[in-house]
């Protein structure tokens, strides 16, 4: 147990000893996957910020339900308790055509004119407010409605809010295809970088080989190697996204300003600088790994 | 062969062959066998296969007929994962050195250490240890470059015994020294054995040598002879 934590901490010091030894050679290759590590990471900081904005929409999902004309009472009750009664559903409110026409002729100063129509032209109207404005929540109401008899017409208010998750889900698609090309390819940097590394070490591996060393220790400090070029790419991906959403914040705020929004760009620095940091300490191990498994 | 009452012998070789591929058998049916606290000379000449049956000794080659038992452990046998652990009870001293020269006599003799998982006072304590015994102490933070042939020789052998092997085995170890050095290095493998170690050097020219107690395994024509032990003639 001992000797293993000794290994560990001896193969760290080492790995600590070779990266600041080559200090320039480090630098660079932090470089090159911090960079490009960031690209990607933009991506999904602006989607991150995009689905909090749409998460935040204070307005509710309504679908407005006119009804066919001469609708017997009856019928309209029971098609106001099955809509009430679904889950999705916040509110019903049912506005008759008599309700409707009064409200119009108040907000209209010329009450005659309305006065001159021979009849009552406003359907009798459900407004179904939903519990949120979600696709999955929409959608089933909508169909249930659809298939009412009683049902005229639907209109759906939220159907800019669908498009917009689609849109976010397009872009989320993106940042994936992204993060993957990208992925490989600091997989192809690391893992010729350590490859020249074995390389330059060919001598003490065949010592070490030949006096008894196992196949794990020869191969533990490229591992950590690998993982500490990932690391130290992350941690510069995360500090450039970090001053990229510092530096736009403040004109994304007056953009905002003159949208009536208090919208404010934000960089979860747990979640998403935290996720970046493991998967690029990761990719530096597998990329490693691969380096090592060319060689032997 | 010693004549002390039987207790296993360290190294057995059984009926074995070597080849390698898409050439002539170095070795057909060798038999022997090397006893704790032997110290043998295996002699021949050049290309005749000393180093490869130094290499079957410590399990860095394998045979292609026939048996090697080392501890009493076929190491045909043994998986591939256990291999390096064998390896750690020999302590080897390389034709070519095999020093790392990136690095200072003391990390050099430091490596089997660490390969152990020794690292530390416990192993400064151990690697200085060593580097006396070669008589290098004062020259621990030297890069082996700087040393002479000589002391090249003994850092490799302190290399070779700082895990405190039960066999050294040394290729050549006096190859390209001349006669003080070379018997320097020869007394200083004696001194292991003197204190148990069982110690095997190849070796082509014995004359060099003729000062110090050896059983000699001599290898011709494929055949490994066995000649019996030769006095001391200081």
């Amino acid at each position: 147990m001992k000797n293993w934590f000794n290994q560990h901490m001896h193969t760290m010091q080492l790995v600590s000893l070779r990266l600041r030894e080559h200090w320039l050679n480090t630098l660079i290759i932090w470089m090159v996957i911090g960079i490009t590590v960031t690209l990607p990471g933009l991506l999904f900081v602006s989607i991150d910020n995009l689905q909090g904005v749409a998460r935040n929409i204070k307005q509710d999902a309504q679908i407005s339900v006119f009804l066919k004309a001469d609708l017997n009472g009856n019928l309209t009750q029971r098609l106001i308790n099955d809509t009430q009664a679904l889950p999705q559903v916040k509110e019903v409110r049912y506005v008759s055509k008599d309700d409707a026409l009064a409200q119009l002729s108040q907000q209209f100063s010329q009450k005659n004119m309305l006065a001159d129509l021979p009849q009552n032209p406003l359907p009798d109207a459900l407004f179904v407010t939903l519990v949120d404005t979600q696709p999955a929540t929409v959608k089933p109401v909508q169909d249930a409605l659809h298939k009412r008899s009683e049902v005229e017409e639907l209109v759906v208010d939220s159907v800019w809010i669908e498009r917009l998750h689609s849109m976010l889900n397009l872009g989320k698609r993106i940042a994936l295809i992204f993060a993957l090309l990208l992925g490989i390819a600091m997989i192809t940097v690391i893992s010729n970088t350590v490859r020249m590394q074995v390389l330059t070490h060919e001598a003490e591996i065949e010592v070490s080989r030949l006096i008894g060393a196992t196949h794990s220790f020869i191969r533990r400090p490229f591992l950590y190697m690998g993982s500490a070029y990932g690391l130290g790419g992350g941690i510069i991906a995360v500090l450039l996204l970090a001053g990229i959403v510092w530096s736009l914040k403040q004109p994304v705020q007056l953009l905002a300003n003159n949208y009536q929004s208090d919208f404010q760009l934000v960089f979860h620095l747990v979640n998403i600088g935290g996720f970046i940091l493991c998967i690029s300490t990761v990719i530096g191990w597998i990329a490693a790994f691969i380096a090592l498994k060319q060689k032997r | 062969m010693s004549i002390a009452p039987k207790q296993p012998a360290m190294i057995v070789f059984d009926n074995v062959g070597m080849r390698y591929p898409n050439s002539a058998h170095l070795f057909r049916q060798v038999s022997f066998k090397i006893d704790k606290g032997d110290f043998v000379l295996v002699t021949g000449h050049s290309g005749v296969g000393k180093s490869t049956l130094l290499k079957l000794m410590a399990g860095i080659e394998l045979p292609t007929g026939g048996n090697i038992l080392i501890n009493q452990q076929n190491i045909g046998q043994l998986h591939a994962n256990a291999m390096p652990y064998l390896r750690r009870r020999f302590g080897l001293v390389f034709q070519d050195h095999k020093l790392l020269y990136d690095r200072n006599s003391f990390d050099n003799v430091a490596l089997p250490l660490s390969i152990q998982g020794i690292t530390g006072d416990e192993a400064a304590r151990r690697v200085r240890a060593a580097l006396d015994k070669v008589g290098l102490l004062n020259k621990e933070k030297a890069l082996p470059i700087t040393l002479s042939g000589g002391e090249q020789q003994r850092l490799a052998i302190a290399r070779a015994v700082v895990s405190r092997p039960s066999i050294v085995i040394a290729d050549e170890p006096t190859g390209g020294l001349d006669k003080t050095a070379a018997l320097e290095i020869m007394q200083l493998l004696k001194a292991f054995n003197d204190v148990g170690v069982t110690v095997v050097i190849a070796m082509h020219d014995v004359t060099q040598v003729s000062a110090i107690a050896y059983r000699t395994l001599h290898i011709d024509h494929q055949m490994v002879s066995t000649l019996p032990a030769q006095g001391a003639i200081l």
